[in-house]
This record gives C-alpha cells, sequence and structure tokens, in this order.
C-alpha cells in the first residue's frame, strides 16, 4: 500500500521507472480479470494497454486515495464494460465467449491446456455478465461488495445477490461437467 | 458436489500471464503517455489563464489589482534603496566551500534524505555520505551510501528487526547516479546553471530583498515554455549575512497552482564534518552482513568471446537449467549472486521449473537508461500442483557491477 503511494508519487514526478514497476506488479492479475470479463485475450490485453496508458496520461493530477489494486481493477471493469457495449453497438461481433469453447485461435489454451483452467474459463461464459464482474472483481481483484455495488450502480444485498448467485450458477456448471 | 469454497478456490487461484510482445507494446506506449502527461501539465496554465481572462470581471479585478500593485510598489521605490543583492554574490560567497549538509524533504513525506560532501582544495568530491530512507527505493529499503578512498559502501539496513547488509565495492569514482545526486545537490552548481538558464532566455528570475536585513532573500526562477523543465519553479532563500543558498524549494505547476515537490535545506557551510560519518565499516553494528561486493568471480558468467546476446541467452539457458536440477546454488550465482537460501525462500522455492520451452533472440532492455539485454523466454512451471506455462517479463542480463577487461553477465531482474 505503502509501495504504491510512493510509487505513484514519483510517477507524477514522470518517473518511468515507477511507472514500469506498478504495471509489472499489477498486469498480470488485471490480465485475468479483463479476461475473464472479456473473454478474447487479445481484447483483454487491449483493455490493460489502454487502462495503464490513460493511467500514464493523467500521472501527474492523480490522486490515490484507496488502494492503488482496487483503483486499477475498476478502471479494468469501467473498460471492460465500454468494450462489451461496443460489441453490442456494433452487432457484428459474436458473443466471444461462445466461441471460446474449444477455441483453436487460442494456442495458449491448447497448449497450457490446464483442464481446470480451461473449465473454469468455459464457466464463466455461462454467466451473465454482471454475475461474472461481480465474481471476478471480489475473488480476483479483493473489491468489497460495497465497491461492486458502487461500480454496478445497485444496492449491497443485489451486489451480493450477484455473487452468490454467480458462484452457485459457476458450481452447478463445473459440477455438470464432471458428472458428464 | 463441489463446495463453494472450492469454486472461490478455484478462480483465486487462475492466473493469466503477459507476454513479452504485450509488455513491450504497453510500457513503450505508457513511457510516451507519461512524457505527454508531463508536458500538459506544463503547458496547462497560460490556457486556463486565457479562458479566465476571456471573461470581463476577472479582467477588470486583474486591473484593479495591477493599479493598486502598481501604486504600493511606486511608494516603496520612493521609500527604500534599490535592492543590491545579485546572484553573483552568492557565486563569489560560495568559492572555496569544502563541507556541506544538505536535507532533501520530498513533499507529503516527513523522512529526508540526507547528504554530506567534502570536497578537496580544487573542488572534486574527496568524501561523501547519503541517507536514503525507504521511499526514495522501496525496493532497496533504507540505505547509508559512503564513497571515500576509490570505494564505495553501501549499507542496506533492510526490515525492522532484519540483519541488514553493508556491501564494499572498489571505484574509482563516485557512481554516476551519486554525481548525479550531488551535483542536482549542489547549490553552487545550482546558481551557475540559472545564471546560465537565465541568459538563455529559458528562466525568470525574480530576486526579493526584504526590508528586514534579517529575513532570507528571496529568488524565484520561474522555467519558461522554451526551457527544458516548462512549469517548474524554484524557490531559493539566501541567507542574508553569508549570501550562501540557505534552501531551495522546487515546485511543478498542477492544476494551474504551483505545487511544492521537494524541499532541499543546507547548512553547516565549511563545518568539518566528523571523520566517523564517512567510516561504515567501524559505525555499522557487528550484526550486519558484510558482503565484499567484488568477489564476483563466481558471479554470473564470463563473457569470453561471445557476443553480448549469446552470452545473455546461455547465462539465461544456464539458470533455467540449474532451477529445473534443483540446484539453487548455481541458479543463485547466475541471478545477483543471491544465496541457496534466499532462492529457496523466494518464488523458485516455491515454484517448480519443469522445462524450458523456448529462449528467443535477446532484445534491448526496454528502458534504455537501465541498459543490458532482455531474452524472452517461455517455461513450463508448477505451482500448488498446478502446471503451466510462464514467460517472465525478463528475464534482463547485463554485466556484473565490476567492469574491467574480463567482463561477466549475470540475470538482475524480470523474473
Amino acid at each position: 500500500m505503502l509501495e504504491d503511494r510512493l510509487l505513484v508519487l514519483r510517477c507524477r514526478r514522470g518517473s518511468k521507472e515507477a511507472m514500469c514497476r506498478i504495471y509489472l506488479k499489477h498486469k498480470d492479475y488485471l490480465l485475468t480479470l479483463a479476461r475473464g470479463l472479456l473473454g478474447e485475450r487479445t481484447e483483454a490485453e487491449d483493455a490493460v494497454h489502454d487502462v495503464f496508458v490513460r493511467f500514464a496520461e493523467s500521472a501527474t493530477t492523480f490522486r490515490l486515495t484507496g488502494s492503488l489494486k482496487g483503483y486499477l481493477a475498476t478502471c479494468t471493469a469501467n473498460m471492460a464494460r465500454d468494450r462489451i457495449r461496443a460489441r453490442v453497438r456494433r452487432a457484428d461481433s459474436p458473443e466471444p465467449w461462445n466461441r471460446a469453447r474449444g477455441d483453436v485461435s487460442d494456442p495458449e489454451a491448447h497448449a497450457v491446456a490446464t483442464e481446470q483452467r480451461t473449465r473454469l474459463k468455459e464457466a464463466l461464459t455461462q454467466l451473465p455478465y454482471e454475475q461474472r464482474e461481480a465474481v471476478l472483481l471480489h475473488l480476483k481483484a479483493d473489491r468489497t461488495f460495497k465497491d461492486i455495488a458502487k461500480l454496478q450502480c445497485v444496492s449491497l444485498s443485489t451486489a451480493h445477490g450477484r455473487y452468490r448467485y454467480g458462484l452457485d450458477r459457476l458450481r452447478s456448471l463445473l459440477n455438470g461437467e464432471v458428472e458428464e | 458436489m463441489r463446495p463453494a469454497e472450492d469454486i472461490e478456490k478455484m478462480v483465486r487461484n487462475w492466473n493469466e500471464s503477459t507476454s513479452a510482445g504485450m509488455d513491450d507494446r504497453v510500457l513503450a506506449d505508457v513511457g510516451r503517455a507519461l512524457e505527454r502527461s508531463q508536458t500538459h501539465a506544463a503547458s496547462a496554465e497560460p490556457h486556463r489563464r486565457r479562458r479566465i481572462m476571456g471573461s470581463p470581471i476577472p479582467r477588470i479585478a486583474a486591473a484593479a489589482v495591477f493599479v493598486a500593485a502598481l501604486g504600493l510598489f511606486v511608494g516603496l521605490m520612493v521609500r527604500t534603496v534599490p535592492p543590491a543583492y545579485g546572484l553573483e554574490q552568492t557565486v563569489q560567497a560560495s568559492h572555496g566551500l569544502r563541507c556541506l549538509h544538505m536535507k532533501s524533504f520530498a513533499a507529503g513525506l516527513d523522512e529526508p534524505k540526507e547528504f554530506w560532501l567534502q570536497c578537496d582544495e580544487s573542488g572534486q568530491i574527496e568524501k561523501a555520505r547519503w541517507h536514503m530512507p525507504s521511499w526514495d527505493a522501496p525496493e532497496d529499503g533504507a540505505k547509508v551510501v559512503v564513497w571515500k578512498d576509490s570505494k564505495i559502501q553501501l549499507w542496506f539496513k533492510g526490515k525492522p528487526g532484519g540483519q541488514g547488509v553493508l556491501a564494499t565495492y572498489s571505484r574509482q569514482q563516485p557512481p554516476f547516479w551519486l554525481l548525479d545526486f550531488a551535483r542536482s545537490s549542489d547549490p553552487r552548481l545550482r546558481i551557475a546553471q540559472l545564471k546560465e538558464a537565465q541568459a538563455k532566455g529559458k528562466v525568470e528570475l525574480e530576486i526579493d530583498e526584504p526590508m528586514d536585513r534579517a529575513q532570507p532573500i528571496l529568488v524565484t526562477a520561474t522555467y519558461l515554455p522554451q526551457s527544458q523543465s516548462p512549469g517548474r519553479r524554484l524557490v531559493l532563500r539566501i541567507d542574508p549575512t553569508t549570501k550562501l543558498v540557505a534552501s531551495v524549494e522546487t515546485y511543478a505547476l498542477e492544476e494551474s497552482q504551483y505545487r511544492l515537490q521537494d524541499r532541499q535545506e543546507f547548512s553547516n557551510y565549511n563545518v568539518p564534518i566528523d571523520p566517523a560519518m564517512f567510516d561504515l565499516e567501524t559505525t555499522v553494528p557487528a550484526t550486519v552482513r558484510r558482503v565484499d561486493g567484488d568477489a564476483v568471480e563466481n558471479r554470473g558468467l564470463p563473457q569470453g568471446t561471445l557476443r553480448d546476446d549469446e552470452i545473455a541467452t546461455k547465462v539465461v539457458r544456464q539458470f533455467f537449467e540449474a532451477l529445473i536440477a534443483q540446484d539453487y546454488e548455481t541458479a543463485g550465482q547466475l541471478y545477483c549472486g543471491t544465496s541457496a537460501e534466499e532462492m529457496k525462500q523466494g518464488f523458485f522455492g516455491k515454484t517448480r521449473i519443469i522445462r524450458i520451452v523456448s529462449i528467443d533472440k535477446p532484445t534491448p532492455h526496454p528502458i534504455p537508461e537501465i541498459g543490458g539485454l532482455r531474452v524472452p523466454c517461455k517455461v513450463e512451471i508448477e505451482k500448488d500442483g498446478v502446471r503451466s506455462m510462464w514467460e517472465p517479463f525478463g528475464p534482463f542480463v547485463r554485466t556484473t557491477h565490476r567492469q574491467d577487461e574480463h567482463p561477466r553477465w549475470e540475470i538482475h531482474g524480470g523474473l
């Protein structure tokens, strides 16, 4: 926490090294979060790229009031939402989650092919976006339900409900696969 | 049935890693964005001023203030003598300075950096000591650095309750980063640089010599848009008696306001410095681990006749091969001379390297100032019983600190 504040302070003075350290520290979980929300690896990479570029653009005026991890996670979630909306507007892009099953264009998934991870990704595809967001923000970005409720503009109980429903749905999907 | 906790654990443990290509792209674009951000902040002031002055009410108010200020100024001119101070007086007073103590306070942080400097008769640095709080480099923690007699000693204090390390290296000259810090802190150079910048029309200087001769003289230097640091402002307080610089405050223009960035206080001009201040060997507690920084014979690999890219690739390959064989001693020697124990306690003790999948052609380090090469690679790892592919951001490979006719290369980060 203190380290992040110091790094932010150095970024405000234009330190590229500090910005590099922030990126190295947070990049992987943000990519996981973006991948979970968006599905496609390349789109998730673009989202994380945009989050960091915007963060750097505002570095001189940025004031850190909470945790940097939380702030970046919220930015990533907002960026993912914008991209989902843009997808809907374009209407020419099929839901990538539907393509995620057996996605041969994802060499990493094939190379790594950890069965558990693949099943998890596929199960996440089946969740409604708000539930997916609640699950990932809470578990991957350590956001509280209060934060999630604020981000989703819903009540605390709704945010909690979305998380529980999302988790239950994930469990039944994963169990279903085992039973098959 | 899988319990909910299992699902939560599964999601928490799911991790994606960025690729080297993505890291390159993001870091390059982020660097440019950061530069734009700095430039934009500096140029924001005039735009805002134009917008504000576009309205008639601020214009009338500004005119009234100007008239009042003019009247006040004329009144003062009648009653006082013209300011007698000039920067030349500080230049003159600084001649022959041999000792100096400086404290540097960063905005919002309590603990200052401290710097003691002792020069010889020709003005060359003879001895220097720096106190660096942990905020200056969180990765190192708090440290004390002393340079004297062609040796540099770094005392890494470590975490509270920890052992700490005192490392000693041979250096004919102070390292460039220490020289940079010394130069940027030297009030004599500050004055000389300001005079030069003023002559080139890059800095606007304003001198305020108070009526009360006991009060410090204020020199305000505002960097103009054509300078290399637009939006920067320095305020120097000059001792009215000695004409030496007592403090320098640095401001940066943010949201149309100058905000304090740091403050340097200078004291004890030419007051002899206790020799013990430059003797870490006897003043650092005996419990602190001593490390001979020159003893790097076993660190890294000798370059021999190999090209830089060849030796960098060889270092990375041997590093991962050692980890596959769980030979932490060899791996640690290739990784900044890290001890086998430290290797086991860190990431590589918890993560098993299964195999090297690929090692690609080395590329320059993304931050040119750091130097060395990045060796993109992909390895299969096993952590918590789960196997996955890992593409580290680095590894970054460069020569060890000892630079002589037989350079050695080691991994210094990016893992």
